[in-house]
């Protein structure tokens, strides 16, 4: 009860616009189970906005607003932002993917084919690409390109800690170069 | 005699040059340009400062079977044999590309040279040509190693999947083993 009448009386002491109102940050339901507090607020464009107390998160958990928030989307819970920053951050490694290749086969072809892990038609095709292309390309949803390691036997004993690093390093590197034709074509 | 081309000449010249910088030795250069001893010898001393060296190349199979020499030559031939086949390219430009792609992949010693020489791998590619070498996949890996042709290999284990006990135990892993921990304790 205590903790309630510092809180009010902070808040007036605020810049608050009209009367704050106490509600549940929602943000803050699925992450931590611990309801903390919203004020509403009038803004001067005569819109009530919510905002968040983050001071309550704070006292109750140790945490901030912003951290509930964030831990919020980590735990996932459905919220159409984090799907959106996802689709963006897949645009955008397809895009970088996509000019790296490029770079990468027009300054050398039989390297990039090697370091890419491409097949012949492929890297030509990248490499005539114009940027309108690429940028088409890149913009779809969804990834352009995909794991190297198609077998979980192989990749669970490269990636197990009983090896030199330099070790495994190379062994994956003739497990890559080794890879039959139909596996990368 | 076909009549000499200049363009053909600074190309072989350009390769030559390329070749020693990585480290080729005499007689590979001798196989791979149509140049004159005399000018690539000439060339060696102006790029090295020092005279190439004399005697027979290395020409035992088995050194490439033994353990530490046994990876990098796969890596080698493995990053060769993926250049020829789908890159489309061959001859001594697939071998020097996959030399470099080799270099890139195994990480670089400081002044020490890599395990395995340009001259090396070359001659590789030569016993792999007349068919005294040829690779095995292993059988826990599937990976490409290279094993002699006429060996038993249907249950062939590779170096890596299994170490022998005492790989890469050297006196020089070991001193420098020593040296890194003096430098933490100093």
């Amino acid at each position: 009860m205590q903790a309630m009448a510092n809180i009010a009386i902070s808040l007036f002491a605020g810049r608050s616009y009209c009367a704050p109102f106490f509600g549940v940050c929602d943000y803050t339901l699925g992450a931590c189970q611990t309801n903390a507090y919203v004020r509403v607020v009038r803004m001067p464009d005569k819109k009530y906005r919510f905002r968040p107390i983050s001071f309550v998160c704070c006292k109750l958990q140790n945490l901030s607003h912003w951290q509930c928030k964030y831990r919020a989307r980590y735990n996932g819970i459905k919220e159409d932002m984090t799907v959106n920053d996802m689709m963006a951050e897949i645009r955008d490694a397809n895009l970088s993917y996509l000019m790296l290749a490029q770079q990468m086969v027009r300054s050398d072809k039989a390297t990039a084919i090697f370091r890419l892990g491409l097949s012949k038609d492929i890297a030509d095709l990248i490499g005539g690409m114009s940027t309108t292309q690429i940028l088409k390309l890149a913009g779809s949803n969804m990834m352009l390109a995909r794991f190297r390691f198609d077998d979980s036997a192989i990749l669970g004993m490269l990636t197990k800690n009983n090896k030199d690093r330099a070790l495994a390093q190379s062994h994956a590197a003739i497990l890559m170069a080794g890879q039959p034709i139909e596996e990368i074509a | 005699m076909a009549k000499k081309s200049v363009v053909t000449e600074a190309q072989e010249i350009q390769l030559a040059i390329e070749l020693i910088n990585l480290g080729a030795r005499l007689q590979l250069l001798e196989t791979e340009t149509s140049l004159s001893r005399e000018r690539l010898l000439k060339l060696y001393k102006e790029l090295k400062g020092v005279s190439p060296p004399k005697g027979m190349l290395p020409f035992s199979t088995d050194w490439f079977i033994t353990w530490q020499p046994n990876i990098h030559s796969s890596l080698f031939i493995d990053i060769h044999k993926y250049l020829v086949e789908h890159a489309g390219i061959s001859g001594i430009e697939a071998i020097m590309k996959a030399y470099k792609l080799y270099l890139e992949q195994v990480p670089p010693v400081v002044d020490d040279e890599p395990v395995l020489s340009l001259t090396r791998a070359w001659t590789l590619v030569r016993f792999f040509d007349s068919k005294m070498l040829t690779t095995a996949p292993c059988s826990k890996c599937r990976g490409h190693f290279v094993v002699h042709s006429f060996d038993l290999h249907d249950d062939y284990v590779c170096g890596l999947c299994h170490m022998p006990s005492r790989a890469g135990k050297t006196k020089k892993s070991k001193d420098a083993a020593a040296a890194s921990v003096e430098a933490v304790i100093a």
